[in-house]
């Protein structure tokens, strides 16, 4: 039951047992509707309730011999509910029991390094004491830890430890696992739809196929050993401790683990040895189809709520077992007719003649739900759970075959066999405590080569997390200090990243202590490892290029080193092509920054260097026959011969910008994931600020934001981002949308609204020469006019309220910075406003069309001014009295705001009328918002109705909003990719 | 040596956050247990039982300074020592189990679990183990059930521990048999 739905039945039944008991079949059925279960519940608790029985008032009395006879201290170890709450064991703190199992007690108990809840199975006494036992079960423990599926309850680790410090009691063995709250299928059977029956079958097929795989056999599945998690996620527990439990025993082996690692609750120590196979009611030697048999028990009593093979007595159950057939009748008739064969197949008493493999009945399942789903009754999410088409053809084989088209589905693969793979996107967002660490240089992120499992550094770089994409969450590899550049071994077993300047390391993906392979010897950028058994590495020491080291350790050796006759600055990023016979890296430029940079590729047989693309970095190869790489700032992709080492056809635009400092990974499957957002050092967010200086955010991913400027309807921010491209974004405010409004590959920038509509916008932009003006449709759509062609650098500042005028600054070699205007018709005639040998800029035309305000330095500093406008040589007042920069009006022009020369928003009140009339500046609130670089623009906006300020935040080191926090996965992205870059 | 005032400093500190505070408190209790027990023994009674509660209550009154002790603290302590208390009821229904069925088999036959069934007391490792589940359901639930039946606390002392009010616990109270009346009824109606 799901904390939500018991809270629901405690409130039904608090308020039902509140009244009168006739009343309370009509407030029931009222409050319930049509869930029938739900009052059920209730009901069952109301009969309860008046027949108290007295349960906990004959609780027996202690006899004080007993009492007398106990130990003389408390000692965890001895006695099976000895932890206590708040007691440690190691890193984790037990919470609270949660019952007693097979393997000793278990608590819920709270991971303090990873902040996370688990379960701690806590092992026997003389189980622990026990070197050899002790040594064994290590091992297997090991073995099942590697287990990593989303339908199986997961062993994080063995934890060895003393309980309490100082104490000088014995070590504690315990188990680590996945804690998973929610109900039993033995809770549930009897309440489950046959769609819910095939769902769970769906899931636990998985799970045993998981282990199947990696030949570990359960040996004792039965509904009290699967849990159904709060979202519905069947997990199946205590995968093959049945048979650690055996051997650390050292038991009869005729004695199987149903009977002899019996629960010591009342409910098992009744439990009858219903799930067991033939095979192992006779003691017989076991394998993984005596899970399949256990399989088909479990779904026959989902779908009966009754056992197939049950007796009054142990004897009685074993004997059905060997000799009886289920009551194949009890079966109901809505059971589809493949899934009866699948449980009939399942159950078969010879194990020869039993289905050999569960792969059969995912696909059995599977066809089943696609059945159930064509007809309407299907249920969505066991759909949306099957893996990909990929993995369940690769697993397909002749003999299962077989068993397809007994079950009726043949006819499945070969329709299903022709639809391309689905591409599908997710989001992972490590909790904060795990936040994703960003590099800036090396990757910081890394993709099993089978692509089901994305590794991130994390932890403010102190941990590696290791992600499954099937699973909820991350499991994590502590202990480092400065680790980045995760990498992962071509079986995907290992990964291999740095730490610091001094180690290269590798660690198990299942955890582990690291291992150090070698030195580096400078900040590594970008790692490849090969199924050669070499690791390929660059660092930022620009003396040398790639470098390779075994990965069983030892001393790297020099592979390349930048040729600097040829202009070449180093050798970076470093990915081995499938082969392993070939390494493409990026030859960066020694001028001209990243977009001079060039795609190589090194002939491993022969030594030789090949440029493959200039202008582009970060190049890697993709299964589907393509390179992805980075050029000017978007991410291309083009056709690659392998065979040939050599690009053909012509390079794609695939997306308009590149991932955070490259922060990609591909697996040769075709599976993607990046870190979404360019997020630089410098990144800022935006927030609103009321006149008291109470801020709050704009849901707006942190950028290195400046000049934000509100359009006339107040509805989109235009806004200059320089931190991928040097370009204008808007942000939607009602959609909550970031988007790129221009793309030059120069230099846009002072962006302006051009009123009364707020179609066009109006900006500065180095095209074609020096910074002149420019306009486009704020839309996006149509060209990009070009206003003004001049030599001197134009800086667009406001435009009037009528439209007709942009006003902007103009850096004269005469005159300095003069205020300027430009007609907005088909002359674009350009005349002075405010021209003197002193810098005049930021001129802002107040909504009424009445006043100009700027700024301007000939005090010695700057101060704001106002002139009247148009006839701006009629008037001359200076506005602030201690300096001031960036004015900017009220929309009723009845105020002017600017910021001080410590940054701080200060307000004049206007009092209307012909002449100029002011007050004195007063302070609204202080300057902690980012007056952007060394640029002069304005770098805020006001509010279309005045009562709030668009600032931008700077995002200190404490500040969370700067750090990426997610990561994008996009599986099969190779069809994206296929269909938006036909290969030859 | 311990003395009524370390017990009631480390309640203190217990309840202001300091859980090694507990780690110490436990064996105390637990120490104290015995030795009333003990006393039981060396008496000249011959019923040589104790209810659970009075028990902890005894041991409450010999372990904590009554002057010092303030409601909150008392609370706590109760806390504590309901769990102790359930935690040997149940180590000792297990040891009893055990011993009488012998080492290695764990499995009741239904006549044995038909005599568990047929006593008319609730058994404990049932009642232990409908707790478990309730825990897994509602922990707040469990734990009232811990104090009340294995530490013998009012409906006011209850609510204090678990920071609800009176009335709460009344209400929760009643649930909670309720639910226990139904797992465990079958268990152990004749």
């Amino acid at each position: 039951m799901t904390d939500e739905r018991w809270a629901r039945v405690k409130a039904l039944f608090q308020s039902a047992v509140e009244r009168a008991p006739e009343e309370r079949d009509a407030f029931l059925a009222a409050a319930t509707g049509d869930d029938a279960a739900l009052r059920c519940e209730v009901e069952s608790l109301l009969t309860s309730d008046l027949s108290d029985i007295g349960v906990l008032d004959r609780l027996p009395v202690v006899s004080a011999s007993v009492l007398a006879a106990l130990p003389t201290s408390m000692d965890p170890t001895r006695s099976h509910t000895s932890l206590a709450a708040g007691l440690r064991v190691g890193s984790y703190e037990i919470v609270a029991p949660l019952g007693a199992g097979a393997m000793g007690e278990v608590y819920r108990a709270r991971d303090t390094k990873l902040n996370r809840t688990v379960a701690l199975k806590v092992l026997p006494e003389r189980f622990a004491l026990d070197p050899d036992r002790s040594a064994r079960f290590t091992r297997e423990a090991q073995l099942l830890a590697t287990l990593n599926h989303p339908n199986i309850g997961a062993i994080y680790g063995l934890e060895e430890s003393n309980p309490s410090t100082g104490s000088g009691q014995p070590a504690v063995q315990a188990l680590v696992l996945e804690l998973i709250e929610g109900p039993t299928l033995e809770e549930r059977i009897g309440s489950l739809s046959v769609t819910e029956a095939l769902t769970i079958a769906r899931q636990i097929a998985d799970a045993l196929d998981a282990a199947h795989q990696k030949g570990i056999i359960h040996r004792d599945l039965k509904p009290a050993n699967i849990k159904i998690s709060r979202d519905g996620v069947v997990k199946v527990l205590d995968f093959g401790l049945a048979k650690v439990w055996d051997g650390a025993r050292q038991s009869d082996v005729s004695l199987s683990p149903a009977l002899t690692g019996i629960d010591l609750g009342p409910r098992t120590v009744l439990g009858t040895p219903a799930y067991m196979s033939p095979e192992q009611a006779r003691g017989q030697s076991l394998d993984r189809r005596t899970d399949i048999w256990s399989f088909g028990c479990v779904l026959y009593e989902m779908l009966t709520a009754r056992v197939p093979f049950a007796g009054d007595t142990i004897s009685d159950t074993l004997a059905a077992i060997l000799d009886r057939e289920p009551a194949w009748a009890a079966l109901p008739a809505t059971v589809p007719a493949a899934a009866r064969t699948l449980i009939r197949r399942c159950l078969e008493k010879d194990a020869r003649q039993r289905i050999a493999d569960i792969s059969v009945a995912q696909f059995v399942l599977d066809d089943v739900a696609d059945v159930a789903s064509a007809t309407g009754s299907g249920n969505a999410a066991a759909i949306a759970r099957r893996p990909p088409m990929w993995r369940r053809l690769a697993i397909l084989s002749g003999t299962w075959l077989v068993g397809v088209a007994m079950a009726g589905t043949a006819v499945w693969f070969a329709v299903r066999s022709t639809a391309p793979p689905r591409v599908s996107r997710l989001l992972i967002t490590p909790p904060s405590a795990a936040a994703l660490s960003v590099g800036v240089t090396g990757h910081s992120l890394a993709i099993t080569p089978d692509g089901t499992r994305v590794v991130y550094v994390g932890a403010n770089n102190t941990a590696l997390f290791v992600r499954a994409l099937d699973a909820l969450d991350a499991t994590s590899i502590t202990g480092f200090s400065d680790s980045y550049g995760p990498f992962v071994s071509p079986d995907g077993q290992w990964i291999g990243f740095f730490e610091g300047v001094t180690s290269l390391k590798k660690v198990a993906i299942t955890g582990g202590p690291a291992v150090t392979l070698g030195r580096p010897g400078g900040t590594a950028i970008g790692a490849s490892w090969s199924t050669d058994g070499t690791i390929i590495f660059a660092t930022n020491d620009r003396t040398t290029g790639l470098h390779r080291i075994a990965d069983t350790g030892g001393d790297p050796t020099v592979l390349t080193r930048p040729n600097r006759t040829k202009g070449e600055d180093d050798h970076l990023w470093p990915e081995i092509l499938p082969g392993g016979q070939a390494v493409l890296f990026t030859i960066t430029a020694a001028t001209g920054g990243i977009d001079q940079a060039q795609v190589a590729i090194l002939d491993l047989r022969t030594g030789t260097q090949t440029v493959l693309i200039r202008g582009g970095s970060h190049a890697r190869y993709v299964s589907s026959g393509h390179l992805v790489y980075a050029a000017a700032g978007r991410l291309q992709a083009v056709a690659f011969d392998l065979a040939r080492l050599a690009v053909v056809g012509t390079p794609v635009t695939i997306h308009p910008e590149v991932p955070t400092n490259a922060g990609l990974a591909l697996a040769p499957d075709g599976t993607l994931v990046y870190i979404p957002g360019g997020v630089s050092p410098l990144a800022r967010s935006l927030v609103w600020v009321d006149r008291q200086g109470h801020e709050t955010p704009l849901p707006a991913p942190a950028r290195d934001y400046a000049f934000p400027r509100l359009s006339p309807d107040g509805t989109r921010i235009a806004i200059y981002i320089p931190d991928q491209e040097i370009d204008i974004w808007l942000w939607d405010l009602a959609r909550a949308k970031l988007t790129r409004a221009t793309f030059d590959r120069g230099v846009d920038i002072y962006p302006v609204w051009r009123p009364p509509d707020g179609r066009q916008i109006l900006f500065s932009s180095v095209r074609a020469g020096g910074v002149n003006l420019f306009a486009q449709a704020a839309d996006g759509s149509g060209d990009v006019t070009r206003l003004t062609t001049s030599p001197n650098v134009q800086h667009a500042t406001s435009v009037t309220p009528d439209g007709t005028r942009l006003v902007f600054a103009e850096i004269s070699p005469t005159t300095g910075q003069d205020v300027m205007q430009l007609r907005l018709d088909s002359t674009h005639a350009v005349t002075p406003l405010v021209q003197t040998p002193f810098n005049e800029r930021n001129a802002e035309v107040s909504p009424d069309g009445r006043w100009l305000a700027y700024e301007a330095n000939d005090s010695g500093r700057f101060n704001i001014y106002v002139r009247p406008f148009p006839d701006v040589s009629s008037g001359y007042w200076q506005v602030s009295t201690d300096g001031g920069t960036r004015p900017l009006w009220e929309r009723n022009s009845r105020e002017l705001f600017y910021l001080s020369l410590t940054g701080a928003l200060m307000r004049v009140g206007v009092t209307p009328g012909r002449t100029w009339a002011a007050t004195a500046p007063t302070k609204l609130f202080d300057g902690q918002y980012g007056a952007s670089a060394n640029q002069s623009g304005r770098t805020y906006d006001v509010a279309p109705d005045g009562k709030r300020f668009l600032m931008i935040k700077a995002a200190g080191s404490a500040d969370q909003t700067a750090v990426p926090t997610s990561l994008v996965v996009v599986q099969n992205w190779r069809e994206e990719l296929k269909r938006l870059v036909p290969t030859p | 040596m311990v003395s009524p005032r370390n017990v009631t400093a480390l309640l203190g500190d217990w309840s202001r956050g300091d859980r090694t505070a507990l780690n110490q408190l436990l064996p105390l209790v637990y120490a104290e247990l015995r030795r009333v027990a003990a006393r039981q023994l060396r008496s000249e009674r011959s019923d040589h039982t104790l209810q659970p509660t009075a028990l902890v209550h005894e041991v409450f009154i010999r372990l904590v300074d009554q002057r010092e002790v303030d409601w909150q603290n008392r609370a706590h302590f109760f806390g504590v020592a309901a769990n102790v208390m359930r935690r040997i009821l149940v180590d000792h229904a297990r040891r009893h189990g055990a011993s009488k069925r012998g080492e290695g088999v764990r499995c009741l036959s239904i006549d044995e679990a038909n005599d568990v069934a047929a006593s008319n007391e609730t058994p404990v490792l049932a009642l232990n183990h409908a707790l478990d589940r309730l825990e897994t359901i509602d922990a707040e639930l469990a734990k009232l059930v811990e104090l009340r039946a294995f530490g013998g606390l009012t409906i006011e002392e209850a609510a204090h521990v678990l920071s609800v009010s009176p009335s709460t616990v009344k209400r929760d109270w009643r649930t909670a048999k309720a639910w226990l009346t139904r797992e465990l009824g079958s268990d152990i109606r004749p």
